[in-house]
């Protein structure tokens, strides 16, 4: 007889069982942390390069405590909302039209590679003149950075559209806008829905940099000042590294969890139970 | 515009032969390729009765799945005529389904298996209608009720394949069109699945031209195999099988007459692939 149903056995998982992957994730984390205090403890560098730990999880407590600290930490968050939003509004709708019409393909990827080859420092002096430091200069340069992002995966992805299911479309005479929308579109999901997550780190990083080298506002902008304003401040420095970090975990790890909600049929998710 | 009351439009005189469910009339198709034209298929005719079960054979290569997309309407043959019960036709009849070879691939990896197996009547019919038609195919076919919510890649291939049966007959279709259906399914499964498809065939009442490059299966499915030469394809022979219904995979193929027209297909099959390759 046929195997039976692949499907895993739902509420049969140990907890320790369950817990293994995150637990796994904290011993990591803790070694890491480890490691740190004993390179600090031993005086093997000193500690205006690497403050110990304990400083630097004060000067968490801090940075997101102070209002005017965390002001800078919402800026950064909010740029990032917005190049997101702005990103994906751009370029998935012109990724679905690109990728869609045979014609515009060739010609589209060309032009998508070509910018993209520019690298982004390049504009930040232009950027600043149009824009200034504000959030819009910082916005608008991670848009052009992570657009192309977005844009490529989502031609990729309707061009890669399963060809047996256009022709299970044909059999069901189903018009050119049924077939984009009941066919094309989700199964480019998977492929846009890995692009915008890409996305989301590049943006941070984009936004981190610029911050850095640029913006009069930011996380980045944090960093840089308790690094190089007298009196230095490596445990706030350090402090905002970390909050970088975390934030950079909490997008990935949400977008990942998107992902696995709505678009089980991903290959990346088949293996779980939606 | 009206057509003049001449004599091609005389009402068809009571005959004692039915009107063929599927009418194929000098068939052929040309591809034009890099390599100048080809000829896939030549002049092929062909009458499939109603609730008749006929194989269509052939060596590998030979233009079998151009035909079936020619037959199901989803590519234009260069020359010839098709009809559906007397009705012509130049793109997919509501009245023909098409089971597909992959249906790993044939089936939409985003819908439940409910929902895979309603897509041919999303648009005409209510949601309780389409639950009442889903959960009576699954029984039909063989599935347990519990795999109506889950994903098709959840399933076995086997259990698959069931679902792409379920898909072609939901929208009651006079004519099924099967492409190689059990190519990809092991052994044991291929027969359980073949005896699946005369149940539906028998019981519904279908007409089914079914594609396969296995024998024994065209054998043992069919009331009538027509075998197909080398590229291009035309037709070198057309078998009844005599084997009384209903069949059973281990009686049926005990018959004498089974080994014979075995034996037959085989030397045609092999012989047109000979010819083809002194041809090449």
């Amino acid at each position: 007889m046929e195997a039976q149903a692949k499907a895993a056995r739902p509420g049969r998982t140990p907890l320790l069982f369950a817990m293994r992957d995150p637990l796994l994730g904290l011993l990591g984390v803790g070694l890491l942390l480890l490691g740190w205090w004993a390179v600090t403890r031993g005086d093997l560098v000193a500690s205006s390069s690497l403050p110990p730990p304990m400083d630097v999880a004060r000067g968490v407590v801090h940075l997101v405590g102070d209002g005017g600290y965390r002001a800078e930490i919402l800026d950064t968050v909010r740029a990032w909302v917005l190049a997101m939003v702005l990103g994906v509004a751009i370029a998935v709708p012109l990724g679905l039209v690109a990728g869609a019409v045979a014609a515009m393909r060739k010609p589209s990827l060309a032009v998508v590679h070509a910018c993209r080859a520019v690298p982004l420092v390049a504009l930040i002096p232009v950027a600043v003149l149009v824009l200034g430091l504000g959030t819009n200069m910082k916005v608008a340069l991670t848009v052009s950075s992570i657009s192309w992002l977005i844009l490529l995966n989502t031609i990729y992805g309707v061009s890669s559209t399963e060809p047996q299911l256009l022709t299970v479309a044909k059999s069901l005479q189903w018009s050119k806008v049924t077939v984009l929308r009941r066919v094309v579109l989700p199964s480019a999901l998977p492929m846009i829905a890995t692009g915008i997550r890409v996305a989301g780190s590049v943006a941070l990083i984009v936004i981190l940099s610029v911050e850095i080298v640029a913006a009069g506002s930011g996380l980045g902008h944090l960093i840089i000042k308790f690094q190089a304003d007298i009196p230095t401040h490596p445990d706030y420095a350090y402090a905002g590294i970390v909050i970088t970090g975390v934030l950079g975990f909490i997008q990935y790890t949400g977008f990942m969890v998107l992902e696995r909600r709505f678009v089980p049929w991903s290959h990346a998710n088949r293996r779980q139970r939606p | 515009m009206h057509s003049q009351p001449t004599t091609d439009t005389k009402v068809a005189e009571p005959t004692t032969e039915t009107v063929p469910m599927l009418r194929v009339d000098g068939l052929s198709k040309q591809y034009r390729s890099k390599h100048g034209k080809v000829q896939a298929i030549e002049q092929i005719d062909l009458a499939v009765h109603p609730g008749e079960f006929v194989s269509i054979v052939g060596p590998s290569g030979c233009g079998k799945t151009t035909l079936l997309n020619c037959l199901s309407g989803l590519i234009q043959p260069t020359t010839g005529e098709l009809a559906l019960d007397g009705r012509a036709y130049s793109s997919p009849p509501e009245e023909l389904s098409i089971v597909f070879q992959d249906y790993s691939r044939s089936l939409f990896p985003w819908m439940s298996v409910e929902q895979n197996i309603a897509v041919p009547i999303r648009d005409s019919s209510s949601k309780a209608e389409r639950r009442e038609s889903v959960y009576r195919l699954l029984a039909q076919v063989g599935l347990p009720e519990k795999t109506g919510p889950m994903y098709p890649w959840q399933l076995s291939g086997g259990m698959q394949q069931r679902v792409a049966i379920a898909r072609a007959l939901v929208s009651r279709p006079k004519v099924l069109l099967m492409d190689e259906p059990f190519a990809s399914v092991d052994a044991q499964t291929r027969n359980v699945l073949e005896d699946l498809v005369l149940n539906v065939w028998q019981e519904w009442n279908k007409t089914i031209i079914f594609v396969t490059h296995d024998i024994d299966e065209a054998v043992y499915l069919s009331d009538r195999i027509v075998v197909l030469s080398g590229s291009p394809a035309s037709t070198i022979a057309d078998l009844e099988v005599p084997i009384s219904r209903p069949r059973d995979q281990l009686l049926s193929k005990q018959d004498p007459r089974f080994g014979e027209i075995r034996a037959e297909l085989y030397e045609l099959i092999m012989g047109a692939h000979k010819v083809d390759r002194e041809a090449s």
